[in-house]
């Protein structure tokens, strides 16, 4: 079981996630779209791959927990 | 002959009726004019003042030459009555004519001949313009009352037909030659009571005087209108600079509230967690970071848009090997750009981007938004959201998205951009599958991958 804080420009949200489970199910969860946003867990920027990489992979330890934010791009970009 | 000040012509209402002063006169003179002139004005107070010459009197003893220059000036400046004294003959001589003049010195009425039996004297008198010019070798109150007693045969436009108009003229010249003071007083007093000088001059005075002074304080009012105005928008101004002043200082104090007590090594584990982000230094408010990130996040639409018009700055100013960049890199996705932008954070209250700042990474170009206008865009919204908030690790992380971003939709970015290319066309600055390349090197990958489908 993880800890896992979803944060966004608008949202702070507390979510329970298992070690297993990947960054795009913890928004998913949070209700947030990561899309047109930088996301990092725990400070390391996440590229789209890894968005669905488990926690685990990314290094995330079973029990702990974890910060997870997806920062708007603003100016025009939606990739 | 001295008048005492108790002569009515000179009273304060007389003086107020003239608009002049006779409170340092002595002679005759003066009141007589005002006799000559209330007798013959009808009541009109302008055609009084009209009627009476002021007396000029000028020494000449210290000229040494022609008088002529300076009596004609004197002309010019438009004194009626000039008297010229302590003339030396010499001067006297060289003044024989005056254009438009003559000299009273014939008979029937030799006047110059009656007044040198007191001093020698010469007159001129211009009788369209009723100037009176006398030329004097010594000036005297005896001299004078000689002038006044006989003004009848000088003022002579006064007397067309040599003739004083009544009685009570005769009476007041009689009156001057013989130096009778009380006789003379007793004229002005009839004079006086028969004009009733007092009432003409309030009748005078106040007619139109409500209009004029309303006018004035029309006049007056409207000039305080805009004076307070102009010092009402003037400090509106000025309470809108404080009230600027005060939000700031408000919001940078409720950030400061709300900020938790620092007493962990937070600020310093949040920089040591993200290998992209670098303290360049730190002083005792601020810390001055950079980041270095890839640039990935743009619109595909704006690009096209940018690409697809042949106006744009895509046609307009990219030279081939910039649009081969652009192309390799934003349309092939052959690479991503490596960008360096420079933060300036206060307390955890304010984060600024700092423009034009030295490129530390040898992998980076300057991120033409952040770097070349020192401008967050849209980005300044949510970190100014986050910092309200007290959320400092959000707002750096922003701070981070927009040194990722680059936006195609905005002309001045996008130029800054182009620049840097040129700029760096040699610099190891695109991150790749196989490494890093320079700009010319994936221009070069482009045509190998693309040349064909050009």
């Amino acid at each position: 079981m993880l800890n896992v804080t979803v944060k966004s420009n608008s949202d702070r949200i507390a979510v329970a996630m298992e070690n297993t489970d990947t960054p795009i199910a913890a928004f998913e969860k949070a209700n947030i779209n990561p899309a047109s946003s930088v996301c990092n867990l725990n400070g390391m920027i996440l590229s789209a791959a890894d968005l669905n990489t488990t926690f685990e992979a990314l290094g995330i330890t079973d029990g702990s927990s974890c910060s997870l934010s997806a920062i708007v791009k603003a100016d025009g970009a939606n990739l | 002959m001295q008048l005492t000040s108790t002569c009515a012509m000179r009273s304060r209402g007389v003086d107020q009726f003239f608009g002049t002063s006779s409170a340092n006169l002595d002679s005759t003179y003066t009141p007589l004019m005002r006799l000559l002139a209330l007798k013959r004005c009808g009541g009109d107070m302008e055609v009084a003042r009209s009627l009476i010459p002021s007396l000029f009197t000028k020494s000449c003893s210290s000229y040494s030459d022609d008088l002529l220059p300076t009596i004609q000036k004197n002309i010019g400046e438009g004194n009626r009555l000039s008297i010229f004294y302590d003339v030396a003959p010499n001067q006297a001589l060289s003044v024989e004519k005056l254009d438009g003049f003559e000299r009273l010195n014939q008979p029937p009425f030799p006047v110059e001949q009656y007044l040198s039996q007191i001093t020698n004297t010469k007159v001129f008198i211009n009788k369209s313009t009723k100037h009176i010019i006398l030329l004097v070798k010594k000036y005297s109150d005896m001299f004078i009352n000689c002038v006044e007693s006989i003004w009848f045969r000088i003022a002579v436009w006064l007397y067309p037909d040599n003739t004083i108009q009544d009685e009570e003229e005769v009476a007041i010249y009689r009156s001057l030659a013989e130096q009778n003071e009380e006789a003379f007083n007793d004229i002005c007093d009839a004079v006086i009571q028969e004009n009733k000088i007092l009432d003409l001059y309030y009748k005078s005075a106040l007619h139109g005087w409500n209009n004029r002074c309303k006018q004035e304080q029309i006049s007056q009012l409207k000039s305080n209108t805009i004076s307070h105005m102009d010092t009402i928008e003037q400090l509106t101004k000025q309470i809108n600079d404080y009230l600027d002043a005060y939000d700031k200082y408000n919001r940078m104090l409720e950030l400061l509230l709300a900020s938790a007590q620092e007493n962990t090594d937070e600020v310093y584990n949040f920089f040591a967690e993200r290998d992209y982000l670098t303290i360049e230094k730190i002083d005792e408010k601020r810390v001055y970071y950079n980041i270095v990130e890839t640039i990935d996040g743009y619109s595909e639409d704006d690009l096209d848009r940018m690409i697809s018009q042949r106006g744009s700055l895509y046609h307009n100013t990219a030279n081939e090997l910039t649009q081969k960049v652009i192309q390799a890199v934003f349309k092939k996705h052959l690479g991503v750009f490596i960008a360096e932008s420079h933060f300036c954070m206060t307390g955890v209250t304010s984060i600024s981007p700092l423009r034009h700042q030295n490129i530390v990474d040898k992998y980076a170009i300057p991120h033409p938004h952040l770097d070349g206008h020192a401008c967050l865009g849209r980005n300044a919204d949510f970190l100014i959201d986050f910092l309200r908030r007290g959320e400092w690790e959000m707002a750096i992380d922003q701070t981070v998205a927009a040194t990722k971003n680059l936006n195609f939709s905005d002309g001045v970015v996008i130029e800054e951009f182009y620049r840097y290319i040129n700029k760096y066309p040699d610099k190891k600055c695109i991150k790749t599958e196989d490494g890093v390349c320079s700009p010319r090197e994936i221009a070069q990958k482009y045509d190998e991958l693309f040349k064909e489908e050009e």
